[in-house]
This record gives C-alpha cells, sequence and structure tokens, in this order.
C-alpha cells in the first residue's frame, strides 16, 4: 500500500475542519459540532493506534522514518507517539467542552473548527522535516489557540488573557523566524537534515569558519520563541494569566497539548538539527531549566487561583524536562520523552477536574477545592493522584517518568559533564518543595468541611475522564513502565538518528 | 559592492527597531506592526540568502511568512477588537484584571 | 631493539604464569640478640609454593590467624621445636586470596612474627547464601494487607465490619510473619526468596528475601499491626478508611523490610509516607494540618536526596541491577569520594527517619497530633526503617563512606541520646515525653550502628525490636490516660494507682521496661551497644551512660508524678476506671513480649548475629 496512507488522520481532521462550517450552515443545532469533532478526533485516534500495531500493512516502519510529500512530512516512531497524545488530549478536551459549555453557548461552530485545526497544527509539527513546515505547523496550532482562548467575547478575563496570549504569541514567534532566518543565512538550507549535515561538517572541520556567535543568537531567537510554547522562565509570562483567564477546556489543550507540542518542535531542533553544535547552547538550557523549576515552583506555593497554581507548577515541570536537553545521551531524552507524555496526562487530569468543579458552579480559587473529597470521591481521588503524580511520589506515574529523567540525565553528568549533576540534585530538590502546594490541594479536599451544599452533579464527562485518569496514572502504567521505557527509547532512537 | 553582511546587518537593525517598538509602546496596534517589521526583518534575510545561494526556498519561505503574518493580523485585531468593545481601550497597561 | 624489549616481556611473564617457589629463612643472630623471619612480610600468588627453611635456633613456624584458618591448616605448623638440623617446611597457596600472619612461637614477642599476603591480600566475599522459597511466603505478607483493606472498603457503611475485617487481616499476616521469622531461622544469607522481573531492561525486579536482619522487622510489624487496630477498636470517624489505611501502611512497611532491591525499596519508603499523612492529618489533634505536612515535607525531602544516591550507586557499580545484593557485591570498585558523598546522600535520607538531631524535629509534632494507632505504627515500626535502612542500604555498599561517617555518627548519636533524654524531663505532655525518649533510644541504636562491631550492629538492630514493641505501649499508656482519664498532661494526674490498680501495674512495668530494667528487652540492646561502644570508643561511654541515667529519671519522675502521689484535683477521679478490654490486652502481651525478649534474647539475637556478621563481612571488615 501507498505509505501516503500514513496522513490519513490529519486528512481527516483537514475534513472536518471544512464540514463543521457547512454543519453550522445546514444547522443551528450546537450538538452536532461536537458530535462531529468528538468522532473524527476519535476516528483518527484509532487509525493511529491501529497504524501503531499493525505498521506493516500501512508500510509504517518503526526502525526507520517514512517520507511523505516531497519529504515534507517524516512519519517515525517519535512524531506518531506524539500525535497519539495530541489527538488524545484534543479528544478529551472536546467530550470535555461539550459538558463545560451551555446548550446555547454562543460559537460553538468556531470553537469546535479551531480546537480541530490546533490539532492539526501539531500533528504538522510532530511530522515536520524542515523549518517551514514546523513554523507554519506552530502557527496553526497557535492562531487557533488565540482564537480558542479569546473565545468567549462576553467574558472580560477571557479577552483579555487572549490579547497578551495573541501579542506575546506573534512577539516570540517572530523572534523564532528571525532566528531561523539567521540560520538560512548560515546553512543555506532550510531542512533539518540540510542544517544538521552543515553543522556536522563544522564539527569535523569538513566545513571551515567560525559561525560559534551567529549559531549562538540564532539558537537564542529560536529559543525565545519555543520557550515560549513551553512556557519556561523567562518566556512564561503569560501562562498563569492565560490558564487563569482561559475557558478551562482550552486551558487543558494548552497545557497538555500545546506545551508537548513545543516540547517536541525544541526536540527536533535541538537534538536533531543542531545536535553538533551542542557546546553553543547548552548551559543557557540549563541555566533556562534551573531557574524556570525554581522560579516556578516558589511562584506556586502563593498561589490561590487553581488554574495559576497549575500554571506555574507546569512551568517548573517544563524546567524538569528541559534538564534532559543538555545531557543529550538516549537514557535522558527518552527519559524526557517519557515525562513529556505523563505530564501531558497528569495536567490534562487535573485541568479535567478543575474544568469539572468550576462547570458546577464552585469557581476556581484553592478555596473551592475545600471538601471536595465530600462531593465526590472520585474526582478527590484522581485530583490526588493528579498531583502527587506531579510531585513524583511513587508508585504513582509521574515518579516513574520523573525517575526515567533523572536516571538518564543523571547517568549523562556521572560519565560526562559533571554541571549536568547539579541540576539532577535542584530538580530532585525542587520536586520536595512543589510538594508543599499540591498537598494544600490535597489537604483542602480531604480535611476542610465543604461551603455550600453537598449534593453537587457534577458532569458524567468529567466524572469517565478523572476514573480513565486515575487507572492510567495509578494502575496501567506504574505496572507496565518497562514497556514506557521502551517505546520511549526507540522513539528518542527515532529522534535522534 | 554589497556584500552578504550588508543584509544581515539591514535585517538586525529592522528586528531591533520592530523589538523596540513591541516593547516600548503601549498601543496594541502599534505593538502588531511592530511585529510585521520583525517579520519583515526575517524576510529580508530569506530572500537576500535565497539569492546568495540561488536556492528557491528561501523566496517560497517568504511567501509563507507574508501569508502568515496576513492571518497574524486577521487574528489580532479581531481579539482587540472584542476587547475595545468591552473596555473602549487598547491601551495595553490597562489590561491588568489578571495579575501579570 | 623491539625483539630485546619482547624477550625482556617473555622473560618476565613466564615465571609470573607458572607456579613460583618462595623461600623463607627462619634464623636468630648469633648472639641471640634478634630473631626474625626473611624476608618478613612475603607476597606470593595463588599456586606458588612458600618452604620456611633454618639451620640454627629451636623454632617452629605456626600460623596465628586468617580469614578461615582451617585453609592453610595443614602442613603449616612445624610440631615441637627443635634444637640443630636443618628443617624444611614446605606450604603450597592454591585455595584464594589473603593475608597469613604466622609466629614462632617461642620467640613471637622477640618479634619473631611474619605474613604472607596471598594474591591481592584480601580474602574475596563471601557468597551470600540465596534460598529460594518453594512457597511464595513474601509475597503473600504484601498481598494480604492490600486484599484486607480492599474487602473493607466493600463494606465501608457497615459500622463494626472494618475493624473485625482489620483485625483478622492483621492477625492472619501475624501468623504469616511468625512463619516467616521461623523459616528464616538463624542461618547465613538470605532465605525465602522470591524474584518477580518488572523491568529487566533497567535491572529492576520485585527481589524479595528475608536474612536475620529483616526477620525481626517482619516479625515486630506483624506483632505491632494487629495491636494498633486493636486500640483503634472504638475509631469513630470513618473507621472503614481509617483501617484501610491502616492495612495499606502494613503493607508498605512489609515491603521495606523484605524487598532486596533499591528502586522498589524506594517506592515502598515512599509509599508508607501516603497513609501516615493521612492519618495524622484526618484522625489527628488539634494541630493536625501543620503536623501532617511538616511530617511529609521533612521525610520526603530527605527521600529524594536518597533517590540520587540510589541512582549513583547503580551507575557506579555498572551491574545494570538494582539488587541490592549484586550492587554490594560490586562495592569494591567504588573509590573512597564517591562512597563519602553517597554515603552522605543516603545518610540524610535515614537520619531524618530514625531520627537523629537535628532532624528530629518533625517527629514530637507528628506524634503528639498523630491518633494513638498512628503513633503506635510510627514509633513501633516507622522509625525503624530508618536505622534498618541504614544497615541494608548504606553500609555494606559503602563501607568506606560509613567508616568516614563514623564520627559524626557518633556525635549525632551522643547528641541525640542526650538531648532526647534532657527534653524528655521537660516535658508535661505524656505523648511529647514519649516522642522525646524515642530520639533518645533511637540513638542508642545508632550509636551501636556507628561502632561498626558485629555486638554494636546487632545490639542496635536488638535496639529497634525492643523500642519497637515498648514505644508503642508508652503511646498507648498515653491513649489510655486521654480515653479514660480525660488529659495526658503529667501535672494534671496524680493518684491514679488507687483507681486503676491492675492498669497502673502494667504502667508500671512498661515504664520501668522502657528505661532499660534487666530482664526486660531494652535493657539487652543497651548492654549489648555499650560494651560495643566501650571496645571502640573507651570511656567516651560515659556520654551515652549518664544518658541512661537521665532516662531512668524522667521515666520515674513521669511515673511518680502521674500514677501516684496525692490525687489530683484536676480531674474527676471517680470517673477513672480500668482501662476496657481492648486497650488492656494489648499492653498486657507487650509486657509479656518484652518480658519474654528479655529473658531469652537468644530466640532474635541467633539471627541477628548472624546477620550481622554478614554485613561485616560485605565490608570487608572481618
Amino acid at each position: 500500500m501507498d505509505s501516503s496512507l500514513l496522513f490519513l488522520p490529519e486528512l481527516l481532521l483537514v475534513a472536518s475542519i471544512m464540514a463543521i462550517p457547512a454543519l453550522y450552515i445546514a444547522t443551528e443545532n450546537n450538538k452536532s459540532y461536537s458530535i462531529c469533532a468528538n468522532m473524527t478526533l476519535a476516528l483518527s485516534f484509532l487509525l493511529l493506534i491501529l497504524f501503531w500495531f499493525y505498521p506493516d500493512e500501512v508500510s509504517f516502519e518503526k526502525n526507520s522514518s517514512v517520507y511523505i510529500i516531497y519529504s515534507h512530512f517524516k512519519l517515525d516512531t517519535f512524531s506518531q507517539l506524539f500525535k497519539i497524545i495530541f489527538v488524545l488530549t484534543a479528544l478529551t478536551v472536546s467530550v470535555l467542552s461539550g459538558s463545560y459549555f451551555e446548550e446555547d453557548e454562543p460559537h460553538q461552530a468556531e470553537y469546535y473548527t479551531l480546537l480541530l485545526s490546533s490539532t492539526l497544527g501539531m500533528m504538522l509539527v510532530a511530522s515536520a522535516t524542515d523549518f517551514l513546515t514546523l513554523f507554519l505547523g506552530i502557527e496553526i496550532s497557535a492562531f487557533s489557540s488565540y482564537a480558542m482562548v479569546a473565545f468567549r467575547k462576553q467574558d472580560d478575563k477571557s479577552t483579555e488573557a487572549g490579547a497578551k496570549y495573541f501579542l506575546i504569541g506573534a512577539f516570540s514567534s517572530a523572534l523564532t523566524l528571525y532566528g531561523i532566518s539567521l540560520l538560512y543565512a548560515l546553512t543555506g538550507s532550510i531542512t533539518f537534515e540540510g542544517m544538521r549535515s552543515f553543522f556536522t561538517g563544522l564539527n569535523n572541520e569538513v566545513v571551515s569558519g567560525n559561525f560559534d556567535e551567529v549559531i549562538f543568537i540564532s539558537s537564542l531567537f529560536i529559543l525565545a520563541g519555543l520557550g515560549f510554547k513551553i512556557a519556561v522562565v523567562p518566556f512564561h509570562a503569560w501562562a498563569p494569566d492565560v490558564y487563569q483567564g482561559a475557558p478551562t477546556p482550552v486551558t487543558t489543550l494548552l497545557a497538555a497539548g500545546s506545551k508537548a507540542m513545543g516540547f517536541v518542535a525544541l526536540f527536533r531542533v535541538f537534538l536533531f538539527t543542531m545536535e553538533a553544535v551542542s557546546d553553543e547552547w547548552k548551559l543557557i538550557l540549563g541555566i533556562i531549566a534551573l531557574a524556570s523549576m525554581t522560579i516556578g515552583n516558589l511562584a506556586a506555593i502563593t498561589q490561590d487561583d487553581i488554574g495559576r497554581m497549575l500554571a506555574y507548577s507546569s512551568i517548573a515541570q517544563a524546567g524538569y524536562i528541559l534538564i534532559a536537553v543538555p545531557a543529550l545521551t538516549d537514557d535522558a531524552v527518552s527519559g524526557a520523552i517519557a515525562h513529556t507524555m505523563v505530564h501531558a496526562f497528569m495536567k490534562g487530569g487535573a485541568f479535567v477536574i478543575v474544568a469539572g468543579v468550576g462547570a458546577a458552579g464552585l469557581g476556581y480559587s484553592l478555596d473551592s477545592y475545600k471538601g471536595l473529597a465530600a462531593r465526590s470521591q472520585l474526582l478527590a481521588l484522581s485530583m490526588t493522584v493528579c498531583l502527587l503524580s506531579l510531585v513524583g511520589i511513587p508508585p504513582f506515574a509521574g515518579f516513574i517518568s520523573k525517575f526515567l529523567l533523572f536516571y538518564g540525565t543523571l547517568q549523562a553528568g556521572l560519565s560526562g559533564d559533571t554541571w549536568i549533576i547539579a541540576l539532577v540534585i535542584a530538580g530532585v530538590l525542587n520536586s520536595a518543595l512543589s510538594l508543599y502546594y499540591y498537598l494544600k490541594v490535597i489537604r483542602f479536599m480531604y480535611l476542610y468541611d465543604a461551603v455550600g451544599s453537598k449534593d453537587i452533579e457534577f458532569s458524567n464527562a468529567v466524572r469517565y475522564i478523572s476514573f480513565l485518569t486515575v487507572l492510567f496514572l495509578a494502575i496501567i502504567l506504574p505496572l507496565f513502565w518497562q514497556s514506557l521505557f521502551e517505546i520511549c527509547k526507540e522513539a528518542t532512537v527515532a529522534l535522534m538518528t | 559592492m554589497i556584500d552578504p553582511i550588508h543584509f544581515v546587518v539591514f535585517s538586525s537593525i529592522l528586528m531591533l527597531i520592530g523589538a523596540y517598538g513591541v516593547i516600548r509602546n503601549k498601543n496594541a496596534i502599534v505593538v502588531l506592526m511592530s511585529i510585521e517589521i520583525m517579520l519583515t526583518a526575517a524576510n529580508i534575510n530569506f530572500v537576500a540568502f535565497s539569492s546568495y545561494y540561488h536556492d528557491l526556498t528561501g523566496q517560497v519561505a517568504v511567501l509563507f511568512v507574508t501569508t502568515i503574518a496576513a492571518a497574524e493580523v486577521a487574528i489580532g485585531l479581531a481579539i482587540l477588537l472584542s476587547l475595545f468593545k468591552q473596555r473602549d481601550t487598547i491601551e495595553l497597561d490597562l489590561l491588568n484584571t489578571l495579575r501579570w | 631493539m623491539r625483539w630485546f624489549l619482547f624477550l625482556l616481556l617473555v622473560v618476565a611473564l613466564v615465571p609470573a604464569a607458572s607456579a613460583e617457589n618462595h623461600t623463607v629463612i627462619v634464623t636468630q643472630a648469633d648472639d641471640s640478640s634478634s630473631y626474625f623471619f626473611d624476608p618478613e612480610v612475603l607476597t606470593v600468588n595463588i599456586g606458588d609454593t612458600v618452604e620456611f627453611v633454618w639451620g640454627n635456633g629451636s623454632h617452629n613456624v605456626a600460623q596465628v590467624s586468617d580469614s578461615e584458618s582451617k585453609t592453610y591448616g595443614s602442613g603449616f605448623y612445624s610440631g615441637v621445636p627443635e634444637v640443630g638440623g636443618n628443617w624444611v617446611l614446605p606450604a603450597e597457596y592454591t585455595m584464594q586470596d589473603g593475608t597469613l600472619y604466622y609466629v614462632c612461637q617461642p620467640h613471637a614477642l622477640m618479634g619473631m612474627s611474619g605474613s604472607i599476603i596471598v594474591g591481592t591480600g584480601t580474602p574475596p566475599l563471601p557468597d551470600i547464601a540465596m534460598e529460594f522459597g518453594d512457597f511464595p511466603w513474601l509475597s503473600y505478607l504484601l498481598v494480604f494487607p492490600l486484599i484486607g483493606s480492599l474487602w473493607i472498603l466493600g463494606f465501608r457503611n457497615n459500622p463494626s465490619a472494618p475493624r473485625i475485617i482489620a483485625l483478622f487481616t492483621t492477625l492472619f499476616t501475624l501468623g504469616l510473619s511468625i512463619i516467616i521469622f521461623v523459616k528464616a531461622g538463624s542461618g547465613s544469607g538470605f532465605r525465602l526468596m522470591e524474584e518477580y522481573v518488572w523491568a529487566p531492561k533497567l535491572g529492576v525486579s520485585l527481589l524479595l528475601g528475608v536474612d536475620g536482619l529483616s526477620s525481626p522487622m517482619v516479625l515486630l510489624t506483624g506483632i505491632i499491626t494487629p495491636l494498633a487496630v486493636l486500640f483503634a477498636w472504638h475509631e469513630k470517624e470513618k473507621p472503614a478508611l481509617f483501617f484501610a489505611l491502616l492495612l495499606v501502611m502494613q503493607t508498605a512497611l512489609f515491603g521495606v523490610f523484605i524487598t532486596l532491591d533499591y528502586f522498589v525499596f524506594y517506592i515502598f519508603w515512599e509509599v508508607v509516607l501516603i497513609p501516615m499523612f493521612f492519618l495524622i492529618a484526618i484522625w489527628g489533634g488539634d494541630n493536625k494540618r501543620y503536623a501532617s505536612i511538616k511530617f511529609i515535607i521533612y521525610t520526603f525531602t530527605a527521600s529524594v536526596v536518597m533517590l540520587v544516591g540510589f541512582m549513583a550507586l547503580y551507575f557506579e557499580a555498572g551491574v545494570n541491577s538494582f539488587s541490592m545484593i549484586e550492587i554490594a557485591e560490586a562495592n569494591a570498585g567504588f573509590n573512597r569520594d564517591f562512597q563519602i558523598w553517597v554515603f552522605a546522600a543516603l545518610f540524610i535520607g535515614f537520619a531524618v527517619k530514625i531520627p537523629s538531631v537535628p532532624w528530629h524535629t518533625w517527629l514530637p509534632d507528628a506524634h503528639v497530633e498523630a491518633p494513638t494507632a498512628g503513633s503506635i505504627l510510627l514509633a513501633g515500626v516507622m522509625l525503624k526503617m530508618g536505622l534498618y535502612g541504614l544497615m541494608r542500604a548504606a553500609i555494606p555498599v559503602l563501607p568506606l563512606g560509613a567508616e568516614y561517617f563514623v564520627p559524626i555518627m557518633v556525635v549525632l548519636a551522643i547528641v541525640s541520646i542526650l538531648y532526647g533524654a534532657a527534653l524528655s524531663l521537660g516535658q508535661e505532655d505524656l505523648k511529647k515525653l514519649v516522642a522525646y525518649s524515642s530520639v533518645s533510644h533511637m540513638g542508642v541504636a545508632l550509636l551501636g550502628v556507628a561502632t561498626m562491631t558485629e555486638l554494636g550492629f546487632a545490639g542496635a538492630v536488638f535496639m529497634m525490636f525492643a523500642h519497637g514493641i515498648l514505644s508503642p505501649a508508652m503511646f498507648m499508656v498515653a491513649g489510655v490516660m486521654l480515653h479514660q482519664v480525660g488529659t495526658r498532661d503529667i501535672p494534671k494526674l496524680g493518684g491514679l494507682a488507687g483507681y486503676q490498680p491492675t492498669t497502673a501495674g502494667v504502667f508500671v512495668v512498661i515504664f520501668l521496661g522502657s528505661l532499660g530494667l534487666p530482664g526486660m528487652a531494652v535493657f539487652v540492646a543497651e548492654l549489648a551497644v555499650f560494651i560495643a561502644f566501650f571496645q571502640s570508643h573507651g570511656y567516651w561511654l560515659i556520654l551515652p551512660i549518664f544518658g541512661m541515667v537521665l532516662t531512668a529519671g524522667y521515666h520515674l519522675w513521669a511515673l511518680q508524678r502521674s500514677l501516684f502521689g496525692p490525687d489530683s484535683e484536676q480531674i474527676e477521679m471517680n470517673q477513672v476506671h480500668e482501662a476496657p478490654w481492648y486497650e488492656f490486652y494489648p499492653l498486657l502481651v507487650i509486657v509479656i513480649l518484652a518480658a519474654f525478649f528479655g529473658i531469652f534474647p537468644s530466640y532474635l539475637m541467633d539471627p541477628i548475629t548472624v546477620a550481622c556478621y554478614d554485613i561485616l563481612a560485605f565490608m570487608g571488615e572481618v
């Protein structure tokens, strides 16, 4: 069979992006958009899973990459793995949105269209083979999410968050683009392969010349743009505001999907394209990692809005993941991939509950979690599992992935750059620090009495999703973490060669 | 004779002007325009080096970037418009309902 | 030139490859002023032979020590010294690396002694006996409490089912742990081993096994948990969750004590924290929120540092396995600086749990706020995790690091003993008194470990067990006071003995046992530790002994103020009555156990001593 079939999940999304506006013209029924989006995403998810388990049928080779559409898209284990994560996140968000928004909420057709196009952008990023495709993917996803953040036009906070997100996002993507143009000017190529061979040549002195400054400056520019996507210090200022102001399902998409997309792009750029010149950017990434985990955790302690708190926590988590990038070894990178994926689940799971609690009318402050255990054992349990997992307390999945991350990085530190050990120790101490603010929520849920009525109906979607989250984070991943490790290892090999 | 270095210097100057505009200005529309200037700076690099290397990808990139810039302005103006409708202002200093 | 070098090489290699003949001249100076072996120190390879040759004087060659004296026994004794004649004593060294010391018996004091270093000079590490069981006793130990807790959650709306199920489950596991204790026996090495591969690529597996170090701890956990359940018989607030958490905690504690894999050990170590956090946070006293947070942050911070140490060990050993046994067997390759750093990381993790001064401050808060059943588990079993971990996971693997830390451990231990005892003197809350006394008692155990001798180790482990049954009893006393008298403030109590004579009698026995009365378990442990400490550090012993004086002081003073003396006017004496059965019998059981192990310490001491010998063997100290 033709391997273009592998592009089917993306094509499905494109078709649906066109179909929903058509539905809007044909029918006034708000439910139909969400059903259409759910079905598209579920189908696309199923296809991805099928491709994963039956690679031969679609001439997908796990050991080597498949290039399609004039080599503009590359399908390998790494890209497919993250596509699964993106589509799963989008599916969760879509299901969640159905229960989060009122039946008569305006502009639902636009919302679902944007959700799908944002997902499409992420998937393009995962498969990109050159900077132009990468940039297009990032922008498609970003533009859609700007609009989604601001989509409640009557909501003052939503609009303000949207404006901030848009302005900072546009600024940083302009910086990235300039960095890309500098790299193009230097190497004369825009594909990852071309640049990589140029840098390798530079390293082996096949290409003569000293371009250290240019490489350093352009990696700074690119880092500024991607750092904005993954929200690391000093490009993090938007995250708390946007996470707080945006409608919670959109926040879920940003925290789980968009962040993972940022990491995918970062891995492709730094670990593949610019690997040979790692001396130029290693230290700066290390410093950013250290700063963002420390500042993120310290800032999270004093927050009293759950969205802001989780935003700062995700800044800190981005810091943890970044420590593996300067380490550059297979083990460290597969740890980073594992933690990126598990982080999407943990953060996504936590925001689903935030959405559920918010939709039930309890509000978004930390106080609204007081007595949640009395209102719903399941939601409280799920939140506890997500939060303890974020801290990295065994036996939850967060511990496993964090362990793999620190394991690989420490190994690299012990055998090479000793300053990386300091990053690992800082990460470990930061995990202990973060326990404080996560426990605050857990204490609120279990130890305080609920203010107001106890009988609050949480929507079924939230309940099912949180049940699945518990199942996944507390049982499935910890039991089968060897498979997780192996998958991540495969993805790393696909990424770095 | 115009060296490639002249293009880089020119684009860097444009870039700095744009960045300065983004950082210093209080008006969202002017910020948007400054961002466009930054994109133009990148475009100049692409075009210049496309001719230097005799490679068309740079020019293709410029076409894409221009499209992206247009889309960006459209989305940006829409968001700013809805902000203006609610607050009667687009001064960035007044975006403080959410703590910075 | 090249040929010449090659020839040299061949000449150098050939004799090294084949067995070599060494000669030692046994002689004395003509004026009989000095006697010596020549050469005095001889280095040989395995398979070499040595001939002792002497012509004058009456000498013999007698072997005095070596790692296993039987190995070179034959042919290594020249018999009765004879005058004159040419004697030759051949001996062949075919067995193993080691160092032998020999003397001439009549002239040893005149300097006639020598040694033979075979190979590297240090005997190879003993092969640790690993016996895989034919029946999965140890996994049953992990699984049953979990099943019990799920079972309880199934009956959560029934008022009395949870406690009955919990009691049943814990009694069942008590039976299991007694069986395991007996089956572990007192042989060297690990028994009843089981291995379930979990992540082979990383070398992680659920490796279970008990030896003389862990089987007393398993027994202790088995004994303490049913007592805690019994003591919490009338828990009214969310009983199902309470007992379920107790059982989850029991699983985790068993897990810590029976696992032999660093990774799994860490997981169980952390899992202990979660139920304990909820036990304090939900059922605790007035200040429970502060105490629970302090508890979990303190211990979690320490243990993540420990995790980094574990990972460093794993990489340095390079055996691609987290198994404690395999990593310990690779410990010869760890250099001293590495050992010191890693031991520091592990020591922080364990010292907070012990708890040693200055990391003890979480303990009084946690104890005072915890419900009595929580305190029982905390003091009885959880505090033992620290020292157990030190002896299982740190010392055998990092002997040089441990040696470097001996002075620090001694200082910390003595400060803990004195500081804990001094603070206990000043406490008015009975529970706080017991909490500080725990700091002091665990200081004694840490002192035993710091001696790095077999007796000291054994004393420390015995102390862990003895304190593990007596300090829960002390907390139970405090609990009984609170329930039956209404307060546990010592100044408010007084003259209780007249109103609850039987209970007061048991109290007196428990207090005396805890202060180290001969015939009770604590005494044996203290004696062993102090003898070992005297042997290794001499008259510094005076400091811990002074701590014991303080210990006796605060115990007796507290007893005198609360049970005896004039009737208190701050409590209504006619409301005071004997403890109910579910509080009295656990106390009685503990008194009997403490006396039993005090009078027949060998039941515990035998396996403990063998295990401690194994640890020292791993360190290369024997």
